[in-house]
């Protein structure tokens, strides 16, 4: 983890500019402390969304009990999958061993919601009364069907570990608003379990290490090290950094070396961080009206909600993108029981983020995203009986939602067939979801390149279509 | 010259569209010759190669650009691209000065674009007569001049880094004040800063040799080795970790040990690296040899649930060939694993021909959460070897024994009617069903079974039988089928089974495991093509043993099948019988070392498991054993049944031979049955002493190959026709008389002809030591990467390291003992103006160290480093939560729980790689988290670096320790202590500004503390190294001091 502008990996910048086409004369790289934001600025793409918070649901929520309402699936609830309809998918070994596929229709009511009749189901009372500020993506797919790869490949663009994650992509090429944050900060909801995370979902791969995520943790310390020692009065501390700082410039003009006096400013910054992240992680100053509207759990810190309200200030202070990710999704079986809980601790503060940006007039210019990394599957995994059943991987289609950024409110993009299954139109692979996130914040997918071992690396590898269709 | 080809430039244009005038102005600029390895290739390669290089199915205009032959041919539009020194004829010149959207080449949507520069570079080759060289780094490097005209002496680094000074007008610097020279060196060779006697004593000595002599001893020493190794971790991209999903537990540090003494004694480089990628196939391998190869499973593996098992088995194929590449050859050679490379040429052909080296592995895609998964080898040590051999000799003794006796006593024995209840344990009619009062299931009245769901009682082949329709009719019967290695058993049953499905077997009865229990149990199941099958497992797929029929059963037809086995751990004695009869069958694997005694997942507990009848335990794998049919009469003994028992159980009315009457009577004979349980007791314990031996995964080859195919875009369910063994013929053909394994593409690597392998590892080693490599680009030497800064010297360097014997410390010293490695790192206004990347070395480089080295120099300084060598990694100081926050799945790796004492201060080489949740401080200064094989660090500078130093507990408890050692070699004297500390922690004498300073910051902390008792008592407190009995306040000023200079750039810094 590393945060903010950094002025030392010359080679890196160097890369960028002179290989990365920008047509940036080698002139303007001495200038430069934080040159990637001229990809922001050169004019090559409007920018709608400055910031982008994504709510990430880790194990893949299922769709077709939340969003996707496929009354077939009611009519024809206990029935075999028709062979027609699976054709040559590839199942995951945890069903495909299985020897029968029975249908699942879900047990939940789902109702039309807002000007535009969005389907909800009934788990998220919420989200049901923004769905106006809402853009669903119905025909999200995958090319991974276990969660690793799925997560790895939704959050890099390639399903094995090494590529820059998304958020890394972005601290790289737009830099950070505030230099006193980081450009690209982690929040986890603590306590938990579920399917794992893995530090390279907010990874740098390649990119300096400094674009990597910040995980804010909540407790005391709420960034790894950021807490003076026992003992270490701030007096103390400023002390002991204004004679560090004499020392280097002492030594700077000995040995002459103008990395040294880059490294007097990230200790500066690194103190300035030691007050603006508790700053910034002190909800202590919210009211209490904004604490109903995220509901009871924002009280907590590491909750879900919690993590939705410092999302907001986050963002509010220039974080570029903030990143929530919450575990618990994965219902192969007792799926009934098991999503309303997780629908229990997402459901308000989710909403409650979009309304709550809204308010501020930042919603234009946040992006904020929730989804998970493939769908589930139409069938039961493990046995069907009638009060309990699971839903296995599903990479073939899923839902996700966006608000703000630059994405049209109020509207459904693409459909999958009556099965839930496959799709019937306006697909979104993932690498167009994530050429379209980059495009929302005037990024390019094409240009955004990295060269590595003789390579030029995107995150959107060698493909991807923005989805034109869902900008305002 | 220059202005005459401007001239002759203008003029070919002159009935054109002019030659711009930033292309004119950048042409007259040019030097007289352009290269093409050097100045053109990098163009062409870079903007061009994309659309027009050695990709077939990407190239444009049925245009290639990278072969002179094609790049001169007439195309399909009659033009040519290129018409050697013809610039009005080459189209090629055309397109790249056009303005026009449609023509200008690379085009608009390309985004890539050429400065006028680049365009003046290609005009100036093909007016030149565009002549095509082989990339330079697949040429064989050069005899260079240099033994004939350089001075006597003088060392050939210096040579070569000299003239190039010379050519930028450039001077050497001088040398390096001795402090930083002798510091330097130790940090470089060993990553470890001399002590305040080392320094002393370099300072005092006049001999003349005295820096030979240091680096000498340091070559010599085991932090060196340790140096070396930490290297090397990066590119085997080691791990304590999966590093996919659950992220679990793997044991792998054997291995590392093996590198420790390796570089120890100087292992030649060939060795070294033959070693690791094919150990196993040297003639009679060591064990070394063999734990060498465990550099090839270190790669990241999955136990994702669902997984599917050839996807990422392929992976760990492509991850091998990819490292080798890199490594060995810097070449970026997993390009064209979807595709003909698009800039070197490497065709997908050959890069699978070059994964079928390491496609021979009997291996799983999908493995267990924790744990070590085949081929692995038991690290014994030599005693118990020893103790295993003394027990296998008095087996094979014991063995014959038990013939001969059988044979004496053939004709001796009393004839008795074989009694079928003898050592009957479990006994299942299936004639009875019902549920309990708890819902459960009986059978035949027993109800220690469950059943999630309820199978039918039919009829049966003997009054009723039970039918399995769907999976989660199963039944589990608890407390039957308890078995371990050394219990002789037998199971025998009908069935009727209508089912025969591809990829899917059936399981009769066993109680086998899953993925996260190593399948550990034993079964007795149909495979997919319903042959009769038995398995005693330890733990797949390596330790374990399988019996097979060849003959498959009919299917709609009552079968009687059993086996019996005779708790010998031998495949040999177990006999699989089909109809009453022996079948014929073959043995599939016999290694069955350890215990099969089921266990539980996560802590790996023994538990008895349930007998599963008619499904396996296995889930995940998309193969449940599903059982469909009917089953009957299920009898399991607890001894072996002989042939005339399980005829008569087959066919209750037969009538016994006078030979299988005497075969049953043989059986029953006392002597016999005692020498039988001597046999079994001495298996047991030899299972036992196996047991407790730890495992390594190595590298092993089938002994029948499997084939391997080019694979369509790179996917794994997608193989086309399948390729043979073998390497990129640009680099080198592969030598008809090598094997085609993985010895024989060491020997290629390490061929005298292989154009790279020696250049990449000088390369790297001087990239470890200068910070940066001759090729900056030390991972790629293919097309795309950067040109040598001095060809000469790399090419001098890698012969001569070929010439030496691959002798890697031979190496070192000649690069340490260069005038161009002594000369001082003080940067120059001249040298930042003209050289700032310090490109031609006028200066020694400056970098920051690696955050090994970092860590490792507070250690030492404070005097906390514990120099223990080799071992399994540790566990130092981390913030707490960071595992468990990640994930739940592994049981080993649930929390980080910090070490206690000598661990939290080994050497950070030892730090325990979780390669999702690597230590942070690690990561922090760049340390990478092994995911794949990394040959180069980003050396990054930020704020979280400054909140490590400052805050972690080590540093902070390292602060302290130091103060408390400068204190106690200087009680009286505040400013001693102070220069102490300095000295020890950069190598250096404060200066007498920095003394100032450092003595202010003293007073003023010390100031603070004074007012604040508990403040040092906090302060103080960080760590679990004792506090010794000195004034408090004092040594909290003093710590903070310390903490300073570890703060200070001199500390972290290469100077």
């Amino acid at each position: 983890m590393s945060l903010c502008n950094h002025t030392n990996s010359f080679y890196s910048r160097r890369d960028f500019l002179t290989r990365g086409s920008l047509g940036l004369g080698a002139a303007a790289l001495g200038m430069l402390s934080n040159p990637a934001k001229l990809l922001a600025n050169s004019g090559q793409l409007p920018a709608k969304a400055k910031r982008v918070i994504y709510l990430f649901q880790s194990g893949a929520p299922s769709q077709l009990d939340l969003f996707d309402y496929k009354p077939l699936l009611q009519k024809m609830h206990g029935e075999e999958l028709p062979p027609s309809i699976r054709g040559e998918t590839r199942l995951t070994g945890m069903s495909a061993g299985q020897s029968s596929f029975p249908l699942v229709g879900t047990p939940f009511q789902f109702a039309k919601h807002g000007q535009a009749g969005a389907s909800v189901s009934e788990l998220m009372p919420h989200t049901a009364k923004i769905v106006d500020q809402l853009c669903f993506v119905k025909s999200m797919y995958t090319e991974a069907i276990n969660h690793d790869p799925a997560v790895t490949f939704l959050l890099s663009g390639s399903q094995f570990p090494g590529r820059p994650s998304m958020g890394a992509w972005l601290s790289y090429g737009l830099g950070s608003d505030n230099e006193n944050l980081p450009a690209f900060v982690v929040l986890t909801t603590k306590d938990k379990t579920g399917q794992p995370l893995y530090s390279r979902s907010w990874g740098s791969g390649f990119l300096p290490s400094e674009h990597q995520g910040a995980q804010f943790r909540s407790g005391k310390n709420p960034v790894l090290y950021l807490e003076n020692p026992p003992g270490v009065s701030p007096q103390s501390r400023r002390g002991q950094l204004d004679r560090l700082q004499q020392l280097q410039a002492h030594q700077h003009g000995t040995v002459g070396d103008p990395e040294i006096l880059a490294r007097m400013a990230q200790y500066e910054m690194a103190y300035r961080m030691q007050t603006s992240v508790p700053e910034v992680m002190d909800v202590s100053d919210e009211p209490d009206h904004v604490y109903e509207m995220y509901g009871e759990d924002s009280r907590k810190p590491g909750t879900f909600a919690a993590n939705c309200l410092l999302a907001r200030r986050l963002a509010e202070k220039g974080v570029r993108f903030i990143q929530l990710f919450h575990q618990g999704w994965d219902q192969h079986g007792n799926l009934p029981k098991a999503i309303k809980v997780q629908c229990k601790e997402t459901d308000q503060a989710s909403a409650a983020l979009v309304k709550d940006l809204k308010q501020r007039g930042m919603l234009e210019d946040t992006l904020v995203i929730w989804g998970g990394e493939f769908g589930r599957t139409n069938y039961s995994q493990g046995r069907l009986t009638d009060d309990n059943f699971g839903r296995d991987h599903h990479p073939g289609c899923f839902t996700l939602w966006m608000a703000g950024g630059g994405t049209k409110p109020g509207i459904t993009h693409g459909e999958t067939d009556d099965f839930g299954y496959g799709i019937r139109s306006r697909g979104v692979h993932v690498h167009d979801f994530q050429a379209t996130v980059l495009n929302l914040l005037g990024i390019d997918h094409e240009e955004l390149t990295y060269k590595f071992q003789g390579r030029r690396f995107r995150l959107t590898d060698v493909h991807g279509h923005v989805v034109k269709d869902i900008m305002a | 010259m220059n202005k005459s080809l401007l001239f002759l430039a203008l003029l070919l244009f002159a009935c054109q569209p002019s030659l711009p005038e930033d292309v004119a102005l950048a042409l007259a600029n040019l030097p007289d010759k352009v290269d093409y390895n050097f100045d053109v290739k990098p163009i062409l390669a870079d903007r061009c190669f994309t659309c027009h290089g050695p990709d077939e199915n990407a190239r444009k205009a049925d245009l290639r650009l990278d072969l002179k032959a094609e790049a001169i041919a007439t195309l399909a539009s009659d033009d040519r691209a290129i018409v050697p020194g013809s610039l009005k004829n080459s189209v090629l010149v055309r397109h790249i000065l056009s303005q026009e959207v449609d023509e200008i080449m690379p085009p608009p949507d390309s985004k890539l674009t050429l400065a006028a520069e680049d365009k003046a570079i290609l005009i100036k080759w093909i007016d030149n007569g565009a002549n095509y060289k082989k990339h330079w780094s697949l040429i064989p490097p050069k005899e260079s001049n240099y033994d004939d005209i350089a001075e006597q002496d003088q060392n050939p680094i210096d040579y070569f880094v000299h003239q190039k000074l010379k050519q930028a007008n450039l001077e050497p610097s001088p040398p390096s004040d001795p402090q930083r020279l002798l510091r330097r060196v130790f940090m470089d060779l060993t990553g470890l800063p001399p002590d305040a006697i080392d320094i002393a004593t370099f300072e005092n000595s006049t001999d003349p040799d005295r820096f030979e002599k240091i680096v000498d001893r340091l070559l010599v020493s085991s932090d060196c080795a340790e140096r070396l190794a930490m290297e090397w971790m990066d590119v085997a991209r080691y791990a304590d970790s999966h590093g996919l999903h659950a992220d679990g537990w793997r044991s792998m540090w054997p291995w590392r040990d093996y590198v420790l003494e390796a570089f120890q004694s100087n292992m030649p480089y060939d060795q070294f690296v033959t070693e690791q990628i094919a150990g196993d196939l040297l003639p009679n391998p060591t064990r070394e040899q063999i734990i060498a190869t465990a550099f090839h499973r270190n790669h990241p593996m999955t136990a994702e649930g669902g997984a599917i098992d050839e996807e990422f088995r392929l992976e760990y194929v492509a991850d091998r060939t990819n490292t080798t590449a890199t490594a060995i050859l810097g070449l970026t050679m997993e390009c064209a694993k979807c595709h003909d490379h698009k800039y070197d040429p490497i065709s997908q052909e050959e890069y699978y021909q070059m994964s079928a080296f390491f496609n021979n592995v009997k291996e799983l895609g999908m493995t267990g959460d924790d744990g070590n998964y085949g081929p692995v080898m038991q690290l014994a040590s030599e005693a118990t070897q020893a103790k295993i051999a003394e027990i296998q000799s008095t087996l094979v003794q014991l063995k014959s024994d038990r013939s001969q006796l059988a044979e004496s006593l053939i004709n001796e024995s009393t004839i008795r009617q074989p009694n079928l209840n003898a050592g009957l344990i479990t006994h299942l009619p299936m004639n009875r069903s019902g549920k309990s009062e708890h819902g459960g299931t009986i059978v035949d009245g027993n109800s220690g079974f469950s059943s999630p769901a309820k199978p039918q009682l039919v009829s049966g082949k003997i009054d009723q039988g039970l039918m399995f329709v769907e999976e989660y009719d199963a039944l589990y019967l608890t407390g039957a089928g308890r078995f371990d290695v050394h219990n002789a058993f037998s199971t025998a049953l009908w069935i009727n089974t209508s089912k025969q499905e591809k990829g899917m077997t059936q399981t009769l009865v066993g109680n086998a495991g899953d993925k996260n229990q190593h399948w550990r149990g034993w079964d007795f199941y149909l495979d997919d093509q319903n042959r009769i099958n038995v398995r005693l497992i330890h733990a797949l797929p390596d330790n374990y043993l399988h019996v097979r029929s060849r003959k498959t059963i009919p299917l709609d037809n009552w079968q009687h099948v059993a086996f019996t086995y005779d708790g010998t751990a031998d495949a040999e004695q177990v006999q699989i019988y089909l109809q009453g009869q022996p079948a014929d069958q073959e043995i599939l694997r016999n290694k069955l070392t350890k215990n099969i005694r089921t266990i539980g997942a996560g802590e790996q507990l023994e538990v008895d498991r349930a007998l599963a009848i008619a499904k396996s335990y296995r889930g995940f794998t998309g193969e449940n054993g599903i059982y469909q049919g009917i089953l009957d009469e299920l009898r399991i003994y607890e001894r072996v049944l002989t042939p005339i028992e399980v005829n008569l159980l087959y066919e209750p009315t037969h009538r016994a031979s006078e030979t299988e009457l005497q075969q049953y009577a043989l059986a029953q004979a006392t002597e016999l049955k005692k020498l039988q349980r001597k046999i079994q007791d001495l298996v047991q314990k030899k299972t036992a002493i196996h047991d407790t031996i730890p495992e390594i995964m190595v590298m092993e080859e089938m002994p029948t190959p499997r084939a391997t195919h080019v694979l369509m875009r790179g996917q794994y369910n997608s193989p086309m026709h399948e390729v043979k063994a073998g390497t990129p013929t640009s680099i080198l053909p592969f030598d008809e008389d090598l094997p085609r394994n993985r010895l024989g593409l060491a020997q290629w690597l390490f061929s005298d002809q292989n154009p790279l392998t020696s250049r990449v590892t000088v390369n790297r080693y001087w990239q470890m030591i200068f910070g940066r490599g001759i090729v900056k680009s030390a991972n790629d030497f293919g097309v795309q990467g950067s040109l040598p800064s001095h060809p000469e010297l790399l090419d001098w360097l890698s012969i001569y390291f070929r010439e030496s014997g691959w002798d890697l410390k031979a190496l070192l010293k000649l690069i340490v003992m260069s005038d161009t490695y002594q000369q001082s790192s003080i940067i120059t206004e001249e040298h930042l103006e003209i050289d700032p990347e310090n490109m031609l070395l006028a200066r020694s480089p400056s970098y920051r160290w690696p955050a090994e080295v970092i860590r490792d120099n507070a250690l030492a300084a404070s005097g906390l480093l514990v120099r223990k060598i080799g071992g399994p990694s540790v566990r130092p100081y981390q913030p707490e939560g960071l595992w468990i926050d990640k994930g739940t799945f592994s049981f080993k790796l649930l929390r980080y729980e910090p070490d206690r004492g000598d661990s939290l201060y080994r050497r950070s080489l030892y730090t325990f790689v979780k390669r999702t949740s690597p230590h942070p401080a690690m990561s922090i200064f760049d340390a990478p988290n092994r995911d794949v094989c990394t040959i180069q660090r980003e050396v990054t500078n930020t704020p979280m670096q400054a909140l490590v130093l400052l805050n972690d507990p080590q540093f902070v408890e390292a602060s302290r320790a130091l103060a408390q050692r400068a204190r106690q070699a200087y009680p009286e004297d505040i400013k001693k202590q102070i220069s102490t500390a300095f000295i020890l922690l950069t190598g250096r004498d404060a200066d007498q500004q920095e003394l100032e300073t450092l003595q202010a910051a003293y007073k003023e902390q010390r100031t603070l503390f004074a007012n604040d008792a508990s403040a040092s008592d906090d302060l103080l407190g960080v760590g679990e190294w004792p506090l010794d009995s000195g004034d408090k306040t004092d040594l909290s000023a003093l710590t903070m001091v310390a903490n300073t200079i570890m703060n200070s750039d001199e500390t972290y810094t290469r100077r």
